[in-house]
């Protein structure tokens, strides 16, 4: 690696590179080397030189060998660094994500035309409005009014139109097959309750946002602090969609009979989260159902990107009240969730 | 004493003033020309980066792009107090002693193609054991976040986040102007640029995460 230095410290060097080189037995070349290398050693305006025009200070390296992170702690979730949860006395469980294989050709797109509504039918604002494929995401926002536009060529496997910011909004990815240029009707997202009321997601009890109650007692909570950095933004929040107005994100032949989002879209939990929701569709006493999670990502977990994926499993409660995810078998990750009969 | 303390500093003096007397320092000239030869471009002299004109095509010089960076991620343990002024210049390396190849990557925290492919898949390693297995055979490189996950500009603490993360253990930092922004286009990411070190020349430009293509390109290169 090249680091720039002063020229009197460039000159001595070559002084003394060339008299010893070039077998110059004369003190002068010495001597002048060494008084112009004390000069250099002893310039206060030593500076990198030529990297630019701003002539800041050299850099000072960092310093190395320093032991790294922790034991235990391997950060290879994307979600991010373990934010909060009950203080193990045990070695922590570990709750490995399944990966699954895609392998989709790149095709290309051009453009894309539509409007993000909630369940009201008004316009979402300003949120996020991505075309994302696995390979590349085109960066997209609604305006003002829920309008989206996008104009850019790029090629992508597996394109999908990305909507909802998993914490305002939910998050629904559409997936984009057949052409180069989309002209979507209107497409459905759900507004989250209010942030600011939301209980802190935090480990060690229940939190309750609408109907839905999670229970994270004894589970490892990690937020996607890539997305949610902002502490004000890790409260529980949650949405039933109503089933006449379910987004084309849905698939029709998945059998999925109630949709339920949940954020801070992507907010993990090891083990699995409890989670209790009212029995909106009317299921009877004690039927078993499956638990699916919309996959908005693209790291290859759980199933395919944007197709809904089963991660849990539930039970209809014996008053037939409510829903419960079965002991072992609760919710890995927030989402936009569907429920279906279990075969 | 007092003479004896005269002496200590006299001393010292007189013999640094000596070459100067003795060979004319004042006289300019007096350098033979073959010295002045000896200090090589990039090496100590005020040229430390190829001259322009520069472009972002491949086969163009590529502009000095400099970003607050950890050389050692891991080793500095992803403090935002060890982040250091980094510059491609800090890569050319003439003659190709250390390396020969700089990656130059560009993210965002809103891209989820940009952690797939920092994260890895299941298919691919993740980009920086791809970088890891071929550092002794000359390849570098230089991870660049530049916005967060609202677009908004790149911070610090969005380094930190984005580092460690993903366990980031080759020169990475953030990138708050966009100086990247000479190369790739800030809408659509991930981008990946191959710059051939020797001259800084600009070998590749890959928009998107596309394994297939970057790294046997690289491969390729490497072997030459």
């Amino acid at each position: 690696m090249f680091t720039a230095r002063s020229p009197v410290a460039s000159l001595s060097s070559a002084l003394l590179r060339g008299a010893s080189l070039r077998g110059i037995s004369s003190r002068c070349y010495v001597l002048s080397a060494l008084l112009l290398g004390i000069c250099a050693a002893c310039s206060p305006s030593e500076k990198a030189i030529g990297s630019d025009d701003t002539n800041e200070p050299a850099p000072t390296k960092p310093s190395s060998g320093k032991p790294t992170r922790p034991e235990g702690d391997s950060g290879s979730d994307p979600s991010g660094p373990k934010v909060t949860g009950p203080q193990p006395t045990t070695p922590a469980p570990t709750c490995p994500v399944p990966d699954y294989p895609q392998d989709d050709e790149a095709t290309a797109f051009e453009r894309l035309d539509t409007r993000v509504l909630d369940q009201t039918g008004n316009g979402v604002p300003n949120t996020t409005a991505q075309v994302c494929g696995l390979n590349i995401c085109l960066y997209g926002s609604t305006d003002d009014l829920g309008v989206v536009h996008h104009v850019e060529h790029a090629d992508l496997a597996r394109a999908a139109f990305k909507y909802g910011d998993g914490l305002h909004y939910a998050q629904f990815a559409r997936l984009l097959t057949g052409s180069s240029e989309y002209d979507l009707k209107d497409q459905v997202t759900v507004a989250f309750p209010d942030l600011a009321k939301a209980p802190k997601l935090v480990g060690g009890g229940s939190l309750s946002s609408g109907q839905a109650t999670l229970d994270v007692t004894d589970s490892d909570v990690k937020i996607d602090l890539l997305s949610f950095p902002d502490e004000a933004d890790h409260g529980f929040v949650a949405a039933e969609l109503d089933k006449a107005k379910w987004p084309e994100a849905v698939p029709a032949d998945q059998g999925l009979e109630m949709l339920y989002a949940l954020g801070p879209l992507k907010t993990k939990f090891c083990p699995p989260a409890g989670l209790t929701l009212p029995n909106t569709p009317g299921w009877k006493k004690g039927v078993a159902l499956d638990l699916l999670l919309h996959i908005v990502d693209t790291s290859n977990h759980w199933g395919a990107y944007g197709t809904f994926a089963v991660v849990g499993h539930a039970h209809v409660s014996d008053d037939g009240k409510t829903i419960a995810t079965d002991a072992d078998a609760g919710i890995p990750e927030l989402g936009v969730i569907g429920l279906r009969l279990s075969e | 004493m007092a003479r004896t303390a005269w002496l200590r500093i006299a001393a010292p003096l007189a013999l640094t003033a000596l070459p100067c007397v003795a060979c004319g320092a004042s006289d300019h000239d007096a350098i033979p020309p073959e010295l002045l030869a000896a200090i090589k471009a990039g090496e100590g002299s005020s040229q430390t980066y190829p001259e322009g004109p520069y472009g972002k095509q491949q086969g163009d010089v590529a502009k000095d792009v400099c970003i607050q960076a950890w050389r050692d991620p891991k080793a500095a343990e992803y403090e935002p107090s060890q982040l250091e002024k980094l510059c491609f210049s800090d890569y050319w390396d003439p003659a190709a002693r250390d390396h020969s190849l700089l990656l130059v990557n560009t993210s965002a925290l809103w891209c989820t193609a940009c952690r797939s492919e920092y994260g890895g898949t299941t298919a691919w390693p993740s980009l920086g054991q791809q970088i890891a297995k071929r550092t002794d055979k000359g390849l570098r490189g230089f991870g660049v976040l530049f916005q967060d996950a609202k677009r908004d500009p790149a911070s610090a603490n969005n380094a930190v986040a984005w580092a460690q993360t993903f366990e980031v253990a080759f020169p990475f930092g953030f990138d708050e102007p966009f100086a990247m922004g000479a190369f790739a286009d800030p809408v659509l990411q991930p981008f990946n640029m191959l710059l051939d070190t020797k001259t800084m020349k600009i070998v590749l430009t890959l928009e998107g995460d596309d394994p297939e293509t970057l790294w046997p390109a690289i491969d390729a290169q490497l072997d030459r």
